[in-house]
């Protein structure tokens, strides 16, 4: 379950990296607001890509933590 | 994830299974931004809290019950953070820390005192033998379920009034 969860972290962190070319926290935190209005196409559905990256992160932070759905 | 009790004491209450949750906390300003996710994370963070407590109800084994108690706490954590009270949740997960290693060093006692024995309705007039880990266990207990005037009460008493004093759909579910 942790390999699950890390690898939708890594792929939050690439997605963040595509959108902003940086992994800084200052610069991505200051960014924020601009990725709010791009959107991108995530399994056909257009979305906002905050939601896209902050969901891959939450699942990373899912299988750290045992939450439901990717507990033990 | 087992281990020695010790071990357990230090990733389950401190350091590992926390983590997911600092990274949330730490991620905070970007989370903040992404109202769809935020909801989706109150929903699993309220869930979580209510199935691991159920799962808990039903273990014998002593570490695996304090194991599960820490994957609901880590609910709460969660679902907190998803009505947006970060430092709240930072603040339960320190409080947690600290009486939830209590729990698992003083199961690492009762466990080494009865050598090798873990299963819970083995147990039975610890009272005579340990009564030094019998009252502390009583205050880990009591600080985990919330009594006043220890720890847990604070922090954990806080997030549910945050929960029903907010009126949203999530937060409702969640209390």
């Amino acid at each position: 379950m942790n390999r699950i969860g890390d690898f939708a972290f890594l792929f939050g962190s690439l997605l963040l990296f595509y959108f902003l070319r940086s992994l800084d926290f200052s610069l991505v935190f200051n960014l924020a607001p601009y990725l709010q209005s791009v959107n991108l196409l995530f399994m056909g559905f257009q979305v906002k890509s905050i939601d896209v990256i902050c969901l891959f992160f939450f699942f990373g932070s899912m299988g750290k933590s045992a939450q439901i759905g990717l507990h033990t | 994830m087992e281990g020695p009790t010790p071990v357990s004491a230090l990733i389950h209450a401190a350091t590992l299974v926390t983590a997911g949750i600092f990274l949330i906390i730490r991620c905070s300003p970007l989370f903040e931004f992404g109202h769809t996710a935020l909801i989706f994370i109150t929903f699993i963070g309220g869930l979580t809290a209510f199935f691991a407590a159920t799962i808990a109800i039903s273990q014998y084994d002593i570490k695996k019950v304090i194991a599960y108690s820490t994957c609901s706490q880590l609910g709460y954590m969660v679902f907190i953070c998803g009505l947006s009270e970060y430092n709240l949740s930072m603040f339960h997960l320190v409080n947690h820390a600290f009486f939830k290693a209590l729990l698992f060093l003083a199961a690492g006692s009762i466990i080494h005192s009865l050598s090798g024995e873990q299963d819970l309705r083995r147990f039975g007039k610890l009272t005579k033998f340990i009564p030094f880990t019998y009252s502390m266990m009583l205050l880990g207990f009591l600080a985990l379920s919330g009594f006043p005037f220890l720890s847990g009460f604070y922090s954990k008493d806080l997030i549910l009034e945050i929960s029903f004093s907010k009126h949203l759909l999530t937060s409702m579910f969640s209390y």
